[in-house]
């Protein structure tokens, strides 16, 4: 639509970022993946970061990823370069759970990966036709963290009966809810038990969500992070946090999703 | 918009939705209010296909195939189908955005220009991408939009009026802007040069190679005796040949065809482009019948050069019917306009440049036969002569006359032998509606509702019903060609007082022949003109087994031509009241086919 712009670096311009094993790329591809086809990453001496909407602008990936949470992080100047999502998902899935990932680019119009020290991948990088993508400005009303198996077993259980999931905060509890041609289902977790470890709503809220979106997301990040998140109000968009990596480190995948408004 | 059928209301809501429209947008709206994205000559097309646009429609709304196809079936509209999916839809996007002229256009632009490998994919994704910003509304109308089907009721010559009425304030500058429009046939070209440059530019608008200009028509008469009685000045006639109407523009090495409705078609004719590429003169603007011909070199009738409108297998058709390009006018000459000099100066000019091209194949580029008469009895020899060569008949042309783009006047007038009976002239009418066929026909379409325009009112008004002169063929292939245009009501472009089981956009154009003119209360030309609450009427109506593909509906027989001829009726009967049917040459000729 826009005119192409191409992301050639000039010879001095260049960086190389390490981290010790695949388990970060492994959740921030898979969460793109969910979203787009192609993706552009910008790299500058503060980190990676990334953002993007689904073409039906329901939801959106937005990365920080800070050279904290890197092993070995150099760049000499902004840069910013475009991959395939599945192409690149690809050599990051080639790497054993103790490799290393290294990815650097040098004056070229590829991306160099090293996993662990000999193996040694070349990715033709693409043109870019992104454009930039605001961030929905939002106030959230409740606030709740979930233990990620937990999360997925309430998808799941929802699931059976519907395609998208009611979420609601009173002081102390928080009810998911579906209802579907099949019947109901309803899934309670309170303050006391283990499974939320925090909840703290400012205004008791309410909405609904599409499952699709929420299980992918929860899949894919959620595979590098043991905990979510949880921000939203009523009848809002929604706020996911998983972190990337150790939490002190400070890297974190946004995942926003729209909500479904009925009547 | 859609729901007015006055002209003048139209005028207004257009003048004000120009004035509102920021300056650099106006040529692109006036585009997209004839549910186009460039002018036709450009060749830019949108239409989609309709599977394509239900996979956006599943891709925005989220919506099931099945669901799709059922809506479908259900109200015969993909429109409506969008609107209907719109309205149940229930997830939010994150970021509401609000459509815009340049989002819409630039998005429409991009999906119409993508070819090739992966389009269709990259065409849905577009499509949705532009769907989920969209109202209920305005899915409607995309979406009929993207599949050719969007028609508010703009006429171009509507435009014109709310583009003088916003920018210069008076609508009598339109005279000004149609002439600009004539020679251009170029809707925000001219919107476009107004608002830049203003109305003295467009007053001073000549004819570009290039752009396509607006052919001048033939109006129509009955007897040789009151032609000559017409042309007073002097008259020449011409052949009229039984083939396609081609504008032929030269800029260097480039040739461009246009069709009488001002498409592209520089594809159709290689070996016409191939002759006028050995042309003397480099830079030109020629107009002239382009007729097939048979393997002996004689002319074969209109609907063989048919095969040659095609996008595939150009080469071979061509092989098999090769062709004439027979010229008749010229419109420009070396950075030299001639569409305002007479006649017999055009005539020379169009005569040395094809002497001078010595090059060309003779029996390729010719100058149409033309003969000066100056009484009927040579009118009347000279059309027996036309006829035995295999042409319709003669225009008859007024020598002092300039070339009037887009006007049809009695500058040149058309003589058909069938004028000179009871059974008249042939009609060129629109499909507006059908019904089903029982027995034989049953599952296919056995009636049609046709209409004439009002060029007053840019509106179709019906006048007939017909279900005579159709083979099972023309049935069969008439009916596939009207499956594009259905659409759920009658076009607020047509106004008719019948409900045929489906509705049509004015589109499709079929000849027919009929025996009389008659009065009729359910039709709706001319309805209350001769006698209140009536309309005309055919009797008789007969297919002649053309399909008017090279007419645009708004070419077709008008309800001032159908006054014409009843009243013309009237005379001869109060004359000779029992007047005999004469046979003429032409009816024995289809009586033969």
């Amino acid at each position: 639509m826009m005119p192409a712009e191409t992301t050639k670096t000039s010879a001095m311009t260049g960086f190389v970022a390490r981290t010790q094993t695949p388990s970060e790329w492994r959740a921030v591809t898979a969460s793109i993946l969910t979203l787009v086809e192609e993706a552009t990453f910008d790299v500058t001496s503060e980190g990676i970061t990334f953002r993007a909407m689904d073409p039906s602008h329901v939801a959106l990936v937005d990365l920080f990823w800070p050279s904290s949470g890197f092993e070995k992080f150099e760049c000499t100047k902004a840069d910013k370069f475009t991959v395939r999502v599945e192409d690149f998902t690809k050599l990051v899935r080639r790497a054993e759970s103790k490799d290393s990932i290294e990815i650097s680019r040098q004056a070229t119009d590829s991306l160099v990966m090293k996993l662990g020290s000999r193996r040694e991948f070349e990715l033709h990088l693409i043109e870019s036709n992104q454009s930039n993508t605001p961030l929905p400005k939002l106030s959230f009303n409740s606030k709740f963290t979930i233990i990620e198996p937990a999360f997925d077993r309430v998808l799941n259980d929802i699931s059976v009966v519907s395609s998208h999931i009611t979420i609601e905060t009173k002081k102390d509890t928080i009810t998911f809810s579906g209802k579907g041609d099949t019947g109901k289902a309803t899934v309670t977790l309170d303050r006391a038990g283990q499974d939320i470890p925090e909840l703290d709503v400012k205004e008791e809220s309410k909405a609904t969500y599409s499952i699709e979106y929420l299980l992918k997301i929860t899949k894919a990040a959620g595979s590098a992070s043991d905990m979510i998140n949880f921000e939203y109000s009523s009848k809002m968009p929604l706020r996911m946090e998983f972190k990337l990596g150790e939490a002190s480190k400070g890297g974190r995948i946004h995942f926003y999703l729209a909500p479904r408004v009925q009547e | 918009m859609t729901k007015t059928s006055s002209r003048l209301e139209l005028t207004n809501i257009l003048a004000d939705i120009l004035k509102a429209t920021d300056p650099s947008m106006i040529p692109k709206v006036a585009y997209l209010t004839q549910g186009k994205l460039c002018p036709d000559f450009e060749g830019v097309v949108l239409g989609m296909a309709d599977k394509t646009v239900a996979k956006a429609l599943e891709r925005a709304y989220g919506a099931t195939p099945a669901e799709i196809q059922t809506l479908l079936r259900k109200t015969g509209d993909l429109g409506d189908v969008a609107a209907i999916v719109s309205r149940d839809q229930f997830q939010q996007a994150l970021v509401p955005e609000k459509l815009t002229v340049e989002k819409v256009y630039a998005s429409l632009d991009a999906i119409a220009k993508s070819v090739g490998g992966g389009s269709i994919n990259s065409r849905i994704t577009g499509f949705a991408a532009l769907l989920n910003c969209a109202s209920i509304s305005e899915a409607k109308f995309l979406t009929r939009f993207v599949t050719g089907k969007l028609r508010v009721g703009v006429a171009d010559y509507t435009v014109l009026d709310a583009l003088a009425l916003a920018f210069t304030g008076e609508k009598k500058n339109r005279g000004l802007l149609e002439k600009a429009y004539n020679l251009t046939s170029d809707l925000g070209f001219v919107a476009e040069l107004l608002l830049t440059k203003g109305i003295g530019a467009i007053a001073a608008v000549k004819a570009i190679v290039g752009k396509p200009i607006r052919p001048m028509l033939a109006e129509r008469m009955d007897s040789s005796e009151s032609i000559i009685a017409q042309l007073s000045s002097g008259a020449v006639a011409e052949y009229k040949l039984d083939g396609e109407r081609v504008q032929a523009h030269r800029s260097g090495n480039e040739v461009n065809l246009f069709s009488r409705r001002l498409d592209r078609i520089t594809s159709h004719y290689q070996d016409v482009v191939e002759s006028l590429t050995q042309v003397e003169s480099k830079n030109f603007i020629v107009e002239g019948e382009v007729v097939a011909l048979d393997g002996q070199g004689k002319y074969l009738p209109f609907q063989e050069l048919m095969h040659r409108r095609r996008k595939y297998g150009v080469a071979e058709a061509m092989k098999k019917y090769p062709t004439s390009f027979n010229l008749f006018d010229i419109l420009y000459l070396n950075g030299k306009e001639l569409i305002d000099e007479p006649y017999t100066v055009r005539r020379q000019a169009l005569e040395d440049l094809v002497k001078r091209s010595k090059t060309v194949d003779s029996s390729r580029l010719l100058v149409v036969p033309a003969r000066k008469v100056t009484n009927s009895e040579q009118i009347d020899s000279m059309l027996q002569e036309a006829l035995a060569a295999g042409c319709e008949g003669l225009v008859v042309k007024d020598v002092v006359s300039p070339y009037r783009a887009g006007a049809r006047e009695f500058a040149w007038i058309k003589f058909k032998p069938e004028y000179r009976e009871n059974v008249r002239d042939t009609l060129d009418l629109v499909i507006v509606g059908a019904s089903h066929g029982m027995g034989r026909r049953a599952g296919r379409y056995g009636t049609f509702l046709l209409a004439a325009y009002d060029k007053d009112a840019d509106i179709f008004r019906t006048t007939t019903k017909i279900g005579t002169g159709f083979t099972d063929l023309n049935l069969e292939n008439i009916s596939k060609t009207l499956q594009k245009d259905k659409i759920s009501e009658k076009s607020p472009r047509v106004d008719a007082r019948v409900s045929p089981d489906d509705w049509f956009e004015p589109r499709l154009v079929i000849e027919v022949i009929a025996s009389e003119i008659t009065l009729s209360p359910i039709y709706t030309a001319g309805l209350g003109l001769i006698r209140p609450e009536s309309g005309f009427a055919l009797r008789f109506p007969k297919f002649t087994g053309k399909i008017r593909t090279d007419k645009a509906p708004e070419d077709s027989t008008t309800v001032q031509e159908l006054l014409e001829m009843y009243q013309s009726q009237v005379r001869q009967f109060k004359a000779e009241p029992k007047a005999p049917v004469k046979t003429s040459p032409l009816k024995q000729r289809r009586q033969k086919v």
